[in-house]
């Protein structure tokens, strides 16, 4: 019985054995190209103005900036008054580095046919602009207490020194952007909006403190959301809004979008 | 031999009195290695209280356009010299900044003429805080408060955007 159970237990062993062992010769194979699909790219400081300092991992200290730079993963970059820098992280992706920001560059890869970016803004502002390119480029913009995420399209983010959050200005209306700020929901989480255009922006959310906010050509929440209709029972044409596409699609347009949120506009049966 | 002894010292002393008065004079001039470029810029940043010559430096910077490396001395004598700073304060390099001493050299860097009573009484640092408010150059506070290091970074960036657009519109969009 004793010689059973010990033949049972080896036999059990040999069983489980491979399961406890390390990764086979094709496991081992397949983990390098895993890696090697995640390629690091260097930015390049391809202009800047004024008093730019940079520092990069192997350097002690701050540096002056010089043109054709390359900053890789870990860079920090700082302008002074009047001092601008621009990075070209892609042949797609630019970055300008407004005066006087403080900016790192936490990471920069590219992960098979797409680009992903970080940025770490300390304080200051930077402008992105994303066109379209043969990666798919994914960038992450962090301030202190928020993350802006875009995917295409140009704007600024902007991170002031005392608040700690940051605001985003959009300048085209194509892409995504996601920005979330550690705070209270506004109450348009997840909401689809549209700018002043007519053009849909896909996935756009805010999480923000009272000092986020994201602005469409110049309007802030309130005169987006709830502005916007204060004082329209005095307004002899009060449909003569260009923001809500769905309201100015003409009388004989299908509403798609919300019709029974508001009342149909004059003209309509 | 006790004589002999204090003859030798006092002979030692009077040689090195030269060398010791040399040193005392020489003390003075090893001063602290003089900040360039953008580093002032993450050291203001890091302050709790931003200090008359943190706020001087970057007030002419602004003025300027360009950055100044130039010791306090000389950067006060350029800010009086266009009135942006008042010699009656008597403010030192260290001395702590309050929201209306910055105020008043924002207002008057940016040549900001401020309203009726402003331009019927003249500027002081109570009015140009109260402009400084109503334009958000500055964010909030009186007049006899502190400023932090990371408030001046945020008052210098909307004083220079202030300078180039007449507003500060832009930095709140």
């Amino acid at each position: 019985m004793m010689r059973t159970t010990t033949v049972l237990i080896l036999m059990a062993m040999t069983a489980l054995a491979p399961a406890f062992a390390g990764p086979s010769a094709g496991e081992q194979e397949k983990q390098p190209d895993a890696a090697a699909k995640r390629e690091e790219l260097e930015a390049t400081l391809v202009d800047f103005k004024g008093t730019v300092d940079v520092k990069r991992p192997e350097d002690k200290d701050w540096v002056a900036a010089a043109r054709n730079m390359k900053l890789k993963k870990g860079s920090e970059l700082c302008t002074s008054v009047a001092s601008t820098a621009s990075l070209l992280l892609t042949g797609n992706v630019k970055i300008d580095v407004k005066p006087l920001t403080q900016a790192k560059l936490e990471d920069l890869a590219k992960l098979g046919s797409d680009l992903n970016a970080d940025l770490k803004l300390k304080f200051g502002s930077i402008e992105v602009d994303i066109q379209k390119g043969d990666l798919r480029s994914d960038m992450k913009v962090s301030a202190p207490n928020s993350t802006t995420s875009v995917s295409g399209s140009n704007g600024i983010v902007r991170a002031p020194a005392t608040e700690g959050g940051c605001r985003v200005t959009l300048r085209t209306t194509t892409g995504t952007w996601r920005h979330d700020a550690a705070g209270v929901d506004r109450g348009i989480f997840g909401a689809d909006v549209a700018d002043n255009h007519g053009n849909q922006l896909r996935d756009f959310r805010v999480l923000a403190e009272s000092h986020d906010f994201i602005d469409f050509f110049g309007r802030n929440r309130d005169e987006l959301y709830e502005g916007r209709f204060a004082g329209k029972a005095a307004d002899p044409n009060p449909w003569s809004v260009p923001f809500f596409e769905y309201a100015n699609q003409g009388p004989t347009s299908a509403r798609v979008k919300r019709a029974s949120a508001l009342p149909l506009p004059p003209g309509i049966p | 031999m006790n004589r002999f002894r204090l003859a030798v010292l006092a002979a030692a002393l009077a040689t090195a009195l030269p060398l010791f008065a040399l040193q005392d004079k020489e003390a003075p001039k090893q001063e602290k290695p003089k900040e360039s470029r953008t580093a002032y810029l993450r050291r203001i940043f890091e302050k709790d209280r931003a200090s008359y010559g943190d706020a001087c430096r970057a007030v002419l910077s602004v003025i300027k356009n360009d950055h100044s490396d130039a010791d306090h001395a000389a950067i006060v004598g350029d800010l009086g010299g266009r009135g942006v700073v008042n010699a009656d304060w008597g403010l030192q390099e260290s001395s702590l900044l309050t929201k209306g001493t910055l105020a008043y050299m924002v207002c008057q860097a940016l040549e900001i003429k401020g309203g009726v009573t402003m331009r019927l009484f003249g500027i002081n640092r109570r009015y140009a805080l109260r402009e400084c408010l109503h334009r958000r150059l500055i964010a909030s506070g009186t007049t006899d408060e502190y400023v932090t290091g990371r408030e001046l970074i945020d008052v210098i960036t909307n004083a220079t955007i202030h300078k180039e657009q007449g507003h500060t519109d832009s930095q709140y969009k």
